[in-house]
């Protein structure tokens, strides 16, 4: 496998697609995407552009490394968020890990990780297959409203909508025990994601990641991605509890859900 | 056999800059795509759930022995081997590699590495002073590569 090793000043954009393509070929991946940047988007039926493929979702294990293009500089945290962000690897040897226990990562965590994202969609849901603990997440783009009472939940609920050919995806009723990225960048249950989905040609997709969280930073705070199709690789089971020595004999604490992220 | 914990020295940064620029599927080999090649991609990372937990990036260790079992499975593969030490005593070691579809994906199957096979890990001691260690490269006596990777990242 060849390593992708960047040089010169190439733009924001060309950085992100050498990227993705970098991952891809990390994965086993064509890494061929680019081939085909000529086409135009596909469309739903109605009309929509589809954001459908396997895409080399960008590695982000920390949100604001600057290595890697779209990258936060700062976080405004408040002080609880700082409180929580310094005080994580104590929290985790206290309370256990919840990816070491391997519940859910969240949406951050599932869409920055090393595995790959296939969305599938249709006029009325775009549906997120996760390949890390093979989870999925079903966004429904139909206009209708957030479930009302729903009980929170690690994933949160999402409904989408359009802004011309851009699909905005709002999610909310998140349970607050994830965190942002590998690094442990804090979030609470009051956070709201905003996600826009761009898919700018056929092999393409500019993504965006916007937290509003004021239990935990003071503004929002967006990560922006460039992520390139990537035909040659197939989602595989990931049944994350079958071998997890770790759990299993003691190393990593059974989690307990951290009680002031309300 | 040796059980040696050798000195982080220019040779160790040598040998893992050569395995960095040229990766195997470890979760976090998918890190930096774009970092510069002579930067090993674990060593940032702190948080990194087991891993802290359980090894220490300060305790390198080098482990030749006898595969005696190889646990193919999510979210990390483990395999085990025999290691004897200089007094000639025998311990059965636990070694733990990167997530198998990154493996998979990179080409090792299952079978790559089978019971008997002599192999030699390099790797981190566990925290606890067990016989385990988290595996940076596992390779075979005419030097091919299996198993290449650590856990060292998201899962």
């Amino acid at each position: 496998m060849k390593r992708f090793v960047v040089v010169g000043t190439a733009c924001l954009l060309a950085l992100g697609l050498m990227s993705a393509r970098a991952t891809s070929q990390a994965r086993g991946g064509s890494g061929a995407a680019s081939a085909k940047t000529n086409r135009p988007a596909p469309r739903l039926a109605n009309g929509r552009p589809s954001m459908a493929g396997v895409w080399d979702n960008t590695r982000r294990a920390d949100v604001t490394d600057p290595a890697i293009p779209g990258f936060v500089k700062e976080l405004p945290f408040t002080a609880w968020g700082k409180s929580k962000w310094e005080g994580y690897d104590s929290f985790m040897q206290t309370n256990g890990d919840y990816v070491g226990n391997c519940l859910p990562f969240g949406m951050s965590r599932s869409l920055y990780g090393p595995h790959p994202v296939q969305i599938i969609q249709d006029n009325d849901h775009l549906v997120m297959l996760f390949e890390q603990n093979s989870m999925f997440h079903i966004v429904p783009t139909d206009g209708r409203p957030f479930t009302k009472d729903l009980p929170p939940s690690w994933f949160g609920e999402s409904v989408g909508g359009w802004d011309g050919d851009t699909l905005v995806v709002e999610t909310v009723n998140l349970n607050g025990y994830t965190r942002v990225d590998t690094i442990g960048h804090p979030m609470s249950a009051r956070a709201r994601i905003t996600q826009t989905f761009r898919r700018v040609d056929f092999a393409t997709i500019e993504h965006t990641f916007t937290l509003t969280d004021p239990k935990t930073y003071t503004s929002p705070w967006t990560v922006k991605d460039t992520w390139a199709l990537d035909p040659g690789t197939k989602l595989l089971e990931y049944a994350c509890m079958e071998n997890n020595r770790a759990l299993f004999e003691g190393r990593i604490k059974p989690f307990v859900p951290p009680d002031d992220v309300d | 056999m040796r059980i040696a914990a050798f000195l982080f020295s220019s040779t160790m940064l040598l040998s893992v800059a050569a395995w960095a620029a040229d990766p195997a599927p470890g979760a976090d080999v998918f890190a930096k795509p774009s970092s510069l090649p002579f930067q090993y991609p674990a060593f940032d990372r702190i948080h990194n759930e087991d891993f802290a937990a359980e090894f220490d990036r300060n305790s390198p260790v080098t482990l030749t022995g006898s595969v005696t079992r190889v646990d193919w499975g999510n979210p990390h593969i483990w395999v085990f081997m025999d290691v004897k030490d200089d007094a000639g005593t025998v311990s059965n070691w636990g070694v733990e590699g990167g997530a198998p579809n990154a493996l998979f994906r990179n080409g090792w199957r299952k079978d790559s590495l089978k019971v008997g096979d002599t192999v030699t890990v390099e790797g981190f001691k566990a925290k606890d002073g067990s016989l385990r260690a988290n595996a940076n490269r596992v390779a075979l006596p005419d030097g091919r590569r299996v198993f290449a990777g650590s856990s060292s990242g998201d899962r």
